[in-house]
């Protein structure tokens, strides 16, 4: 890089005088100042070598914080990213992103986002590419040495694009969305840089063929990237000082950049039958959108990224039309200095606000991989590393790893059980918004649109995050199935899906079909080794049935008869309610069904289980939360004669009489100041740290749970 | 570097270095097995002009070399890793010389170094061409998303696969368009149909070349029209009105099961723009009407239910109509109906019945049974007559009107001369076969199966002789044979074609963008009923044409 720059131009388009002059004139600026001791010393110099490194510099900065934002700071994120994501060596994979404009990069995101199975190397890959997209800013804008802190912009803002999505990682339908725009944006600027390097009436062909050939390939961006080609061909370029206006080839790249932006979209839209001609002009350009909202703010990044050019190409512009200097702020190197600093703590507040940091996220991503590997006593780990409230996702999590340990019925509620709603970008509707909805579902039940709400967002679904594999560990294999391909049907099939499709499948003995998903997981890099290990027990039934999964879901498989049913896309609804109305004889599944019959607290539901539990484990000793609730429940309706039970004196009578007695003195404490729902959640606050881990603060204050 | 590095990947993902015509391994040992292949094309018949059958060797090898012998002892070799690929001008010239003969192919395979020579099989080349078009809906298996949907025309003497529509081009996140049942007059494509449901919903009807939108819901019927059959010359088509809910398997295989509550035949006039009752017998399930060849006689298929009053409603299922009217769930009385059906779901058999039809007054004459499927306590579908008149073809399973989640359902036929009815063993499998359609000549059964995993359907083309036996099936020619493995979309409503359908998906997508014409009801007072009796609203009878006994059916409320 020259450091013969003095603002965002290449100085040679500042000076009329040509390269030579220029450097001197450089020189000047800085030195000039120590020549002429009775002038004003300057409090900040750029040395030649000094200015040589800022490019560097800045690069190396931005390098370290995206690393840390990146691979420190969201690895298990990241990992979620590559499962919910997918690149298949084969033919067939290849020619269906090809079905769509902008397939080619998709296809080279897919792949790259891969590398994220080793959240550190795909976070260097990444960077990499970040830094060749930083390099090629500063050449196709002509960004001096001294301003290379602009050019960080776009990778700044590619940066955001990668840590601001939480549950969207779910709910994106934009393949290898991770690298994919990255890959576009190094495209585009690829282009324009070979572009560049011709003049005159080849550059203006050069553009419109520019599209042409690359709008297939990305998009929306090859019109960004013609649009700022036939701009710089417009308003002059290092070489042409003062522009000359009679060069027909600078109104001819305008024109020729124009018709291809409107012409090629239409042309290849009759080509691509998988798009709406309505949607020509923004492919490519993500959008973030379920089918009742779109969050703007996601997409603002990338238009940004689309509008920051415009900022390199202003100074120059102003120039032209002014006909003299109007950006000689750049000539100050303080100026220069301070603005870099101010503009670096600006990206660095920038990342900052974009990032989703949400520990719940964080920790069902990191419970969801251990319970995936039967890593229950690791699942419950993360989950006890969190503090709490939890989302639902966590406590159903943890009650699998406790009813597969074998633990649930002492453990359950000796985690933390109160709840929270997953954290995702909320609005309220404005009265427009809310008539065109009521008018729209005005013949619909309004508990059931979600368009109806007046909290609207990506609208997290468990069926959608941890469903399949949850209903899996719970034997219901078909229902399994059916959410990673309704998943894999609205999203694209991802790894996760096909683990989980491989999972059940094997588990019903559906062999054949299993060993079509292990085919298409043996075609991927990373997920090679563990459809290998998949084959080997397709092949071997025995190794299979001494495998954790096979001991741990099969007796839960077994139980239950095949009934034609539904779950309405509620997850946790249809298992409670399925589980605490069955009663069976496999001792798994009726522990199930005693433990879901505790969360639904439904009383006369609860005994039958809890004889049966009783009846299944006679010479065991009753868990502790049993107990907690026969005595409860016996002590609330006294139907069921508890008296000669053989309760825990300690664990379960003494610390029951305090539980009614603490609570009975803080109902009367504050029933003076609060009432109704306040006062419990008040009640609850204050015992949790004394009974938190008890069946009775769960029966009496965990209330108004929304699952989703 | 990116470019780069992305076009290397991309051409060692689609090509390697092909060795066209490789060396016949000298010391290679006999074997008395025969490879295992896939797709399976061993011993199957094949059309003239069909494209080649490239397969892969799936039996453990590095390496193979198939030498294929034909048309009198000329040889040739192919060969490229596991794989053998036949360039299309090659398999051209091999099809022209073996053209009512076999073509003999031996598979040498190179395991370890050492090359085994497996037992050789036959390709038969049959005399009679096959039409050079289908086409096929490609769905996901899925069970209410869908998202993508394609209706696709495949050229059979080559790969060329197109789009006839795809839904994207029309769907949002927010309003998302199904589309289904495309159907063509006598294998042409100037008059065709397929629908649409939910955004820009409708039947996309074309008539004489041009397409226009209709809306074939009217008050009086269960639905818009479902399953089409053109009549072969008159501008008409029949229909089944459906209302159809689906439910899912806890634990069985099948995962899902697709069914009616209520379904009925209408007739739909072009000229006219009007409908009519064709069989609307509250007590009878109505479906799947197929035109005999000479357009006297309508086919379908019918199961007799009756629901109960008391019934309580056990589960709730998702429930709606081709346009995606979702059913109301305070229809209380729907929801019981959907409810009997979701418990009895497996008593509910379907048979194979006929009208006769009058051309010139375009009216029907009563019921008669052609396949008694419940007395043999299983369900028939989709009864399609063979082009010559002689069989109808149709799909037998234990239950229900949805085979393609059945495995155990089959292709069976009936001679119509005898009325003997068969499976044809053949053609079927362990996994379901459904779907089916007659090519032109009547040579060719086109049918969907799930043979392959279980899960997808894929489809496969059999050989039906003179004498009306269907030959081991073969599966539809892809380039590359690795396809089906990585394929996740199911081949549905698989159609035969003479020529292509020449309007673009754009222009239909403009077509669907714009209104519907709304269809007329037409009341048929003097158009005799199935029972014999007159007007549009059947009463209670006590023995249907059929002979068997109809129990207290009532007069249908309006639909």
């Amino acid at each position: 890089m020259s450091t013969k720059k003095t603002d965002f131009r290449n100085v040679k388009s500042n000076n009329k005088k040509g390269p030579k002059t220029t450097a001197k004139a450089v020189h000047t600026a800085s030195s000039s100042s120590k020549n002429k001791g009775g002038e004003k010393k300057p409090f900040f110099t750029f040395s030649p070598k000094m200015e040589k490194f800022i490019p560097w510099i800045c690069f190396l900065l931005f390098a370290v914080v995206a690393f840390v934002y990146l691979a420190v700071l969201n690895s298990e994120y990241l990992y979620g990213c590559q499962e919910h994501s997918i690149w298949q060596n084969n033919q067939e994979f290849f020619d269906d992103r090809m079905r769509v404009v902008g397939g080619f990069s998709q296809w080279l995101g897919c792949y790259l986002t891969q590398y994220f199975y080793y959240p550190w190397a795909g976070s260097l890959i990444l960077i990499a590419l970040w830094g060749l997209i930083y390099l090629l800013t500063l050449k196709v804008f002509h960004i001096g040495n001294r301003w290379s802190a602009v050019a960080l912009a776009p990778v700044v803002l590619l940066l955001c694009s990668e840590i601001c999505l939480g549950y969207w990682m779910y709910y994106i339908k934009l393949p290898g969305y991770w690298f994919t725009y990255t890959v576009a944006i190094l495209i585009m600027l690829l282009g324009m840089y070979i572009c560049n390097l011709y003049k005159g009436y080849v550059r203006a062909v050069l553009i419109a063929l520019y599209v042409v050939g690359l709008y297939p390939l990305i998009g929306f961006w090859s019109f960004c990237g013609a649009g700022y080609l036939a701009l710089q061909q417009l308003i002059g370029t290092e070489e042409d000082q003062q522009p000359n206006w009679k060069d027909i080839s600078r109104y001819l790249a305008v024109i020729l950049a124009v018709a291809a932006i409107i012409i090629v979209p239409k042309m290849y839209y009759q080509h691509y039958t998988a798009g709406r001609v309505e949607d020509v002009y923004y492919a490519m350009l993500p959008i973030f959108q379920n089918d009742k909202y779109i969050e703007g703010s996601k997409r603002a990044l990338f238009v940004a990224i689309a509008l920051v050019p415009l900022a390199y190409i202003l100074p120059m512009s102003l120039n032209v039309i002014t006909g003299k200097k109007k950006w000689d702020a750049g000539k100050s190197p303080a100026f220069a200095a301070i603005a870099t600093v101010v503009l670096l703590a600006g990206y660095f507040l920038l990342i900052n606000y974009n990032h989703f940091d949400d520990t719940n996220f964080q920790t069902e991503l990191k419970m969801y991989r251990k319970l995936a590997d039967c890593d229950w006593e690791g699942a419950l780990e993360a989950s006890r590393e969190s503090q709490g409230p939890h989302t639902r996702q966590m406590i159903m999590g943890q009650n699998i790893a406790l009813l597969h340990l074998g633990n649930i019925g002492n453990t359950m509620f000796k985690y933390d059980n109160r709840t929270i709603q997953p954290t995702v970008w909320t609005y309220k509707k404005t009265e427009e918004k809310k008539k065109y909805d009521d008018e729209k579902y005005k013949d619909k039940d309004p508990k059931d649109i979600l368009g109806n709400l007046e909290r609207d967002s990506v609208h997290v679904n468990l069926c959608n995050t941890c469903g399949p594999l949850y209903y899996f560990y719970y034997g219901k294999t078909n229902f399994a199935t059916r959410w990673c391909i309704e998943n894999g049907v609205e999203y694209g099939f991802r790894v996760d899906d096909y683990k989980n499709l491989i999972r059940c499948a094997m588990m019903a003995g559906e062999e054949n079909v299993a060993a079509k998903y292990i085919d298409i997981l043996r075609s991927t890099t990373f997920h090679k080794e563990w459809a290998e290990k998949r084959l080997e027990l397709l092949r071997n039934r025995k190794a299979y049935e001494a495998t954790d999964e096979y001991k741990c879901v099969r007796p839960m498989y077994d139980a239950f008869k095949n009934a034609l049913d539904g779950d309405q896309g509620l997850v946790e609804v249809y298992l409670i309610s399925y589980f605490c109305h069955m009663n069976l004889s496999d001792p798994k599944f009726q522990e199930a069904c005693l433990a879901f019959a505790l969360i639904q607290k439904d009383i006369s539901l609860f005994w039958p289980r809890f004889f049966k539990y009783a009846d299944l484990h006679e010479k065991e000793a009753m868990p502790i939360h049993y107990q907690e609730a026969a005595y409860l429940f016996g002590d609330l309706e006294k139907k069921v004669d508890t008296s000669h039970m053989p309760f825990d004196k300690n664990l379960i009578v003494n610390r029951y009489a305090s539980f009614k007695n603490v609570t009975g003195q803080l109902l009367q404490q504050y029933s003076g100041q609060l009432k109704g729902d306040a006062l419990t959640r008040k009640v609850g606050e204050e015992c949790f740290a004394q009974f938190g881990d008890t069946y009775w603060w769960f029966y009496y204050f965990s209330r108004g749970v929304h699952t989703y | 570097m990116t470019i780069i590095f992305g076009v290397g990947m991309m051409c060692l993902t689609m090509t390697g270095c092909k060795n066209k015509h490789p060396e016949v391994p000298a010391n290679a040992t006999a074997s008395k097995k025969a490879p295992n292949i896939f797709p399976d094309y061993r011993d199957v018949v094949v059309p003239s002009n069909i494209a080649p059958l490239n397969f892969k060797v799936t039996d453990h090898c590095e390496e193979v070399v198939a030498l294929l012998t034909y048309g009198g002892g000329n040889q040739q070799t192919y060969g490229d890793g596991t794989k053998v690929q036949i360039p299309e001008d090659e398999w051209k010239e091999i099809l022209a010389s073996s053209k009512g003969k076999d073509i003999k192919v031996e598979i040498f395979a190179c395991d370890k170094g050492a090359w085994t020579a497996f037992k050789a099989f036959n390709i038969s080349v049959a005399q009679e061409e096959i039409d050079p078009y289908i086409s096929y809906r490609l769905i996901n298996p899925s069970y209410v998303a869908y998202e993508e949907l394609r209706i696709c025309e495949r050229n059979l003497t080559n790969y060329e696969e197109k789009d006839i529509y795809n839904n994207m081009i029309i769907s949002t996140e927010a309003e998302g368009q199904c589309i289904n049942c495309h159907s063509y007059q006598n294998y042409k494509t100037d008059n065709m149909q397929f629908h649409m449901r939910q955004a820009h919903g409708g039947t996309m009807l074309v008539y004489n070349g041009k397409p226009k939108k209709i809306n074939l819901k009217t008050p009086e019927v269960i639905s818009a029209g479902v399953y089409p059959s053109w009549h072969p010359t008159l501008p008409l088509i029949a229909y089944s009105t459906n209302s159809t809910g689906q439910s899912f398997h806890t634990k069985e295989r099948n995962k899902i099961e697709v069914q009616d509550a209520a379904s009925d035949l209408i007739l739909y006039d072009i000229e006219s723009n009007t409908i009519t009752n064709i069989e609307n017998d509250s007590t009878e399930f109505e479906v799947f009407p197929w035109w005999s060849p000479e357009g006297d006689t309508l086919y379908y298929c019918s199961a007799h239910f009756e629901f109960s009053d008391t019934a309580k409603v056990v589960t709730e299922s998702k429930s709606e109509d081709v346009y995606g009217n979702k059913t109301d769930k305070k229809d209380d009385k729907l929801a019981r109906q959907q409810s009997q059906i979701i418990e009895k779901y497996m008593d509910i058999k379907y048979n194979v019945y006929r009208k006769p039809f009058d051309r010139k007054t375009k009216t029907f004459g009563p019921k008669e049974m052609v396949f008694d499927a419940a007395a043999q306590n299983k369900s028939a579908t989709i009864p399609r007559v063979s082009p010559d008149g002689r069989y109808v073809l149709y799909g037998l399973g234990n239950f229900g009107v949805f085979h393609i989640w059945h495995p155990e359902s089959d292709l069976y036929v009936t001679d119509l001369r005898t009325m003997e009815s068969r499976p044809l063993k053949e053609a079927n499998s362990m996994q379901a076969d459904s779907y089916h359609s007659w090519s032109s000549n009547g040579r060719w059964i086109l049918f969907a199966s799930r043979r392959d995993d279980g899960n997808y359907s894929r489809l496969y083309i059999s050989y039906f002789d003179k004498n009306g036996n269907a030959h081991k099936p073969f599966e539809l020619p892809q380039e590359d044979p690795d396809f089906y493995r990585y394929q996740l979309k199911s081949y549905n409503v698989p159609e035969f074609m003479v020529e292509p359908v020449k309007i673009s998906a754009q222009e239909f997508r403009d077509v669907a963008m714009g209104e519907a014409e709304n269809v007329k009801f037409k009341q048929t007072g003097s158009q005799p009923a199935s029972d014999g009796t007159t007007g549009a609203s059947p009463q209670a009878k006590g023995k249907s044409a059929d002979g068997t006994t109809g129990a207290t059916p009532k007069a249908k409320e309006s639909k």
